[in-house]
């Protein structure tokens, strides 16, 4: 029986969590996040001097009183924002626990975008272009109509994440989360896409997926190495190597050297980075994780 | 290095499967990896290339090389035979006849000890030397010395005799160091070549030296009555031409140029040298040979008649058995009054006693009626009756043996006889009637055989056994001096002393020693002429003297002779083992070594 991505354990404990977004963004009206203009809600939020156009009956005679000046009341403004989710889709994502571990974390922050009434939609990256997995998703129900075609999703291929996203049809401005859901193992310029979603006000994160043995390979000797996403075995991303201890330690080095050099980036750009396990159990490594990183309170 | 179990570096095969299992294995294990992006970034983190790189890419390969060659050779159980440095030598240095052959300059002798002093110059500080000398018997000139100079010394000592050589002697006490140490090594600086097993090392020291000697000397007579004498001739080592000088009692009889073969013994016969009479035959090899002293040879005339004085006033039965014997010039007086007693060899007086015993020659009483002076023995009355002989109650002494080879006592039967109150020092040998009748010893130095009885009253000379009879009685009476007349240095002479002889003087090439005590034994170590001289009591010159020659040993005249087989006895046999380096424990230890570091290495090759 097909493993599902989202277990009613794992939903109630989505559910006692939200997204949290360090910016105020613009969004759109009627969602659950503060933007940082002032709108109509209930909710008091500030007090501005009045200027001839100003609404009157905002002004607070309580200060007048006291300061014999005019100054009227504003409100907290809340928008709803659309979360997009893109998920590389090649085939190195495709090993199973990795591919089990991403489609997860997809449903998860696709759940609570859901769960804060925001827009979701994702988007899966086949080569240079994304597919719109099921359009934007509002609310709970048609999120969960999403799963089954998430669940379906093929990993093959290549994926060109940032010709993906910028070529993407609606990236959004200013509205809320951009999830990169990746293993970013790959030659291809994926920061542009970070730069391009920045440009545009979007929230990053980036959700690097790692299953086990590219964190720590348990292979050693003379070995051929053949990536899943070449072609065939002369391509030139497969490589003959003596993997011995030195060759290991080499390994790890440059890991941590690509993961800081992500770290860093992400950090410069405000985005938020998260590496998931994917031999570990994935609700305690993404619930870790993302607390780890603010990004869920 | 040797193998003592070859049939072990069957194991190198290994090595050639080795190769085969590494060209044979699969070169790259393929594996389909998510991305070789990280592994490809890790290219540059990997240590710089190191010199030798391809050295520790085989490093592995090497190791299980080593190791298969380390178990093969265990296997082959590899020894290091040492030839010197094992801390103790022990020298053995032939000191027999041979060793004085001289090439001119030096002796075998000479030679060796040079060799000997140069292997002492080699000891190290841990090292020890014990030298032995080898002759008849072995015995040590230096045990365990540390100083080449102390060797050296000692050596100075070192003398070659004309013995025989007993090299398994020398070998048998260098034993007695080898329990202490079955390291050490046994090196022998001889003439001859040896088999050896165990840690012997043989050290020829002969140069081509060449040796011509006289072999043998006989003379005998021909139908003319002329005297033949025979030799043998040999030259070892070389074919010789040699001049043989035959002298006759000092005169040069014949010098015949003669050509001599090597190692073929020649026969020489002088048959023409009209000698009728000769005391002394001398055969001398004229040439220049290696050793000089078996160039010359003696044969003695040892046939010289044996005076005898028969003092009887019936002498029939005592002389006509003299005349039956050769070898005596009798005497015959009727009285003692015509007797003179001195002078003569043997005294027998039948029926007649003297006053006193004659000091200067054996005694034979026959039925004296009383003792004479000195004679230590006292008659008393006369006994008639038909009696039969029979042998004394204790006749475990030589004299009686010597007196009754031939006799049966029960055959001879007396009718009268004297009977014997006491005697001092005598060996009693017939008795009848619970009487001594014969009686026999050397009282006082001269010898004496008493009958009891005279001859006419008892069938002795009637016996077929009579003439043995006396002649056992002469050959007790009259033992020779010497048993032959030519020996070999080294053989145990014994002088036998004629009845009278208060001492015995031998005059040798290099010696003069004086004897009190009968018979003399005596050991030749040196060859040369010899003169025995016995002294009676009663007079200071010597009135009978006898004359041997020693040569050198006829073993020791072939210089060129091969020894046998020479070993250690069991105990140091065990040093054939360890004087044998034994290599296996190193090689084992190596061993260890390697499979740890391969392990070490196989380890981080898994990381």
């Amino acid at each position: 029986m097909k493993q599902r991505i989202l277990d009613d354990a794992f939903i109630s404990r989505l559910e006692s969590v939200s997204l949290y977004f360090r910016e105020a963004m613009k969004g759109f009206f009627g969602g659950n996040h503060k933007a940082p203009t002032y709108g109509s809600t209930v909710e008091f939020a500030d007090f501005r001097e009045y200027v001839p156009g100003d609404d009157i009956r905002r002004i607070d005679w309580n200060l007048y009183s006291r300061f014999e000046k005019h100054f009227i009341r504003l409100f907290v403004d809340e928008r709803q924002m659309h979360t997009r989710i893109y998920l590389d889709c090649s085939a190195s994502m495709g090993q199973p626990s990795k591919a089990m571990c991403s489609l997860q974390a997809a449903a998860a922050l696709g759940y609570l975008s859901v769960q804060s009434m925001d827009r979701l939609s994702i988007h899966l990256i086949h080569g240079d272009t994304s597919d719109d997995l099921c359009g934007t998703i509002t609310g709970k129900e048609s999120f969960y109509g999403s799963l089954a075609k998430l669940e379906a999703t093929q990993f093959k291929g290549t994926a060109h994440i940032s010709k993906a996203i910028t070529s993407s049809v609606n990236p959004g401005y200013d509205d809320g989360l951009t999830v990169i859901i990746s293993d970013f193992l790959t030659e291809y310029n994926w920061k542009k896409a970070v730069d391009f979603l920045r440009y545009r006000h979007r929230e990053v994160m980036l959700i690097q997926v790692m299953s086990p043995e590219e964190l720590d390979p348990a292979y050693n000797g003379r070995m051929k190495l053949i990536d899943t996403e070449s072609d065939d075995i002369e391509d030139s991303r497969n490589m003959k190597m003596r993997i011995n201890k030195n060759s290991y330690l080499a390994y790890l080095e440059a890991l941590k050297d690509y993961q800081a050099d992500m770290c860093a980036f992400a950090a410069s750009r405000s985005a938020a980075y998260v590496v998931l396990n994917a031999g570990k159990p994935v609700e305690n490594e993404l619930f870790t994780r993302l607390f780890e990183s603010e990004v869920i309170r | 290095m040797s193998f003592l179990n070859p049939w072990g570096l069957l194991g190198l095969i290994g090595i050639p499967v080795l190769i085969l299992i590494y060209i044979l294995k699969p070169k790259f294990e393929e594996k389909t990896v998510s991305s070789t992006f990280i592994w490809k970034l890790s290219l540059k983190y990997k240590k710089k290339r190191i010199p030798m790189q391809w050295l520790r890419r085989s490093l592995l390969f090497i190791l299980q090389l080593l190791a298969i060659t380390l178990v093969s050779l265990i296997l082959a159980h590899p020894v290091v035979n040492s030839s010197e440095g094992t801390g103790e030598q022990i020298v053995i240095l032939d000191a027999s006849g041979s060793m004085m052959a001289s090439d001119g300059n030096e002796t075998r002798f000479e030679r060796a000890i040079a060799e000997i002093e140069k292997q002492a110059a080699k000891l190290g500080s841990n090292d020890k030397m014990s030298v032995i000398t080898a002759s008849a018997e072995a015995s040590f000139l230096i045990q365990r010395s540390d100083s080449a100079r102390a060797v050296k010394q000692a050596l100075k000592t070192a003398v070659c005799t004309y013995e025989d050589c007993s090299i398994p002697g020398a070998i048998a006490l260098a034993d007695s160091l080898l329990e202490d140490n079955p390291d050490a090594q046994i090196t022998i600086y001889t003439d001859k070549d040896y088999e050896t097993s165990g840690n012997i090392r043989i050290i020829n020291v002969s140069d081509g030296e060449w040796n011509a000697a006289v072999l043998s000397l006989t003379a005998s007579k021909n139908e003319q009555m002329r005297y033949i004498f025979t030799s043998e001739l040999v030259s070892y080592g070389a074919d010789a031409e040699v001049t043989a000088a035959l002298f006759i009692d000092g005169e040069l009889v014949s010098a015949d140029f003669i050509t001599l073969t090597d190692s073929e013994i020649l026969s020489v016969v002088w048959d023409s040298t009209d000698i009728t009479e000769y005391s002394e035959a001398e055969l001398f090899l004229e040439v220049s040979d290696s050793i000089e002293t078996d160039n010359l040879l003696y044969c003695f005339n040892d046939t010289v008649d044996k005076q005898v004085l028969i003092v009887s006033s019936a002498s029939t039965f005592l002389q006509t058995v003299f005349r039956s014997m050769k070898g005596y010039e009798v005497t015959v007086v009727t009285s003692l009054d015509d007797a003179e007693l001195t002078g003569y060899d043997l005294y027998i007086f039948d029926c007649l006693t003297p006053d006193y015993m004659p000091s200067d020659g054996a005694v034979w009483l026959i039925n004296p009626s009383t003792a004479p002076e000195g004679a230590e023995f006292t008659i008393g009355g006369t006994k008639s009756g038909e009696f039969y002989l029979s042998a004394a109650p204790d006749p475990d002494t030589d004299t009686y043996a010597v007196l009754t080879e031939y006799l049966e006592a029960d055959t001879i039967a007396v009718s009268d006889y004297r009977v014997l109150v006491n005697q001092e020092g005598y060996d009693r040998i017939l008795t009848a009637d619970q009487s001594t009748l014969v009686f026999a010893g050397c009282v006082n130095s001269i010898r004496t055989v008493v009958f009891t009885f005279d001859l006419h009253n008892s069938n002795l000379p009637l016996l077929i056994a009579y003439p043995e009879i006396v002649n056992s009685i002469l050959d007790y009476l009259l033992p020779p001096a010497l048993e032959y007349t030519l020996y070999s240095v080294g053989d145990t002479i014994t002088i036998s002393a004629s009845s009278g002889t208060k001492l015995i003087t031998l005059e040798g090439p290099t010696e003069l020693l004086t004897f009190y005590d009968f018979p003399v034994l005596y050991t030749p170590t040196a060859p040369g002429l010899f003169n025995v001289l016995q002294t009676y009591s009663a007079e200071e010159n010597a009135s009978n003297a006898d004359t041997f020659y020693v040569r050198l040993p006829i073993s020791e005249s072939c210089i060129n002779s091969s020894g046998g087989l020479l070993a250690v006895n069991s105990s140091a046999e065990n040093a054939d083992v360890s004087y044998q380096k034994e290599l296996w424990l190193y090689l084992l230890a190596a061993l260890l070594v390697i499979i740890l570091i391969e392990w070490e290495v196989q380890y981080h090759e898994q990381f």
